[in-house]
């Protein structure tokens, strides 16, 4: 993740407790892009962080995770939000990278069917679409990355626990928990 | 005497890395994901694990 091709400028900015990139996403139009590692709490004797990306509104002055902008540069956008995971792991060498999507969220599917077009049947298509471009990357490059990395699946059970287990490359899961490895 | 008067309305251009400087500022010290944050916290404590 720290040779990626092709990503934006970042500006950082580091605070107490969270770590902030922002970037200009060059696509049809130009959008302001926010990734920052926020503290959670602490998981086995170490810190949590969890990874939120979403765009910046300047004239309401929020940030909006819950849209696809579609700006016709998804490749570079990605790379540039993966190209930070190396920085949040320079500033925070011990702790759990957490990933979930905004779409995974239990009330996701009910409020995507009110505005989808998909017509999607019993399964939806938007639930969990961000945590799978994630997984979809590690997958493809599982082997280089576990070298650096060490990779953790979380997964909804029947009871509605989280069980957390060793990453498999073929299972699907609703978050990805990430470690340095002490190489 | 003449008095420059300032249009409202009128567009500044700032170059991509100030724009970013005058964000970065604008959002210091804030948590930009509250609900991402509080949906983590609620998902960690549901975590039963099985990993090495």
């Amino acid at each position: 993740m720290s040779n990626l091709p092709n990503i934006y400028d970042l500006e950082e900015d580091k605070s107490a407790r969270d770590l902030t990139f922002l970037f200009i996403s060059s696509g049809e139009q130009d959008i302001i892009k926010a990734i920052q590692y926020s503290f959670v709490q602490n998981l086995h004797g170490r810190a949590v962080y969890n990874l939120g990306f979403g765009d910046y509104d300047p004239e309401a002055d929020v940030i909006i995770d819950n849209i696809n902008t579609n700006n016709g540069d998804a490749y570079k956008v990605l790379h540039t939000v993966l190209s930070t995971i190396p920085g949040f792991f320079r500033n925070y060498p011990d702790a759990y990278l957490m990933v979930q999507g905004s779409d995974g969220r239990p009330e996701f599917i009910k409020n995507c069917r009110t505005t989808c077009t998909k017509n999607c049947d019993e399964e939806c298509k938007n639930f969990n679409r961000r945590i799978n471009i994630y997984r979809h990357y590690v997958n493809k490059n599982y082997e280089q990355l576990n070298i650096d990395y060490q990779f953790l699946g979380g997964a909804m059970q029947a009871d509605s626990s989280i069980y957390l287990e060793d990453y498999a490359t073929h299972k699907a899961y609703d978050s990805v928990i990430l470690l340095k490895r002490n190489v | 005497m003449n008095t420059k008067v300032k249009k409202s309305g009128e567009l500044v251009k700032v170059p991509k890395s100030g724009l970013l400087s005058l964000v970065a500022s604008k959002l210091k010290d804030r948590v930009l994901f509250p609900q991402k944050v509080e949906d983590a916290k609620k998902y960690l404590q549901k975590v039963k694990t099985s990993h090495s």
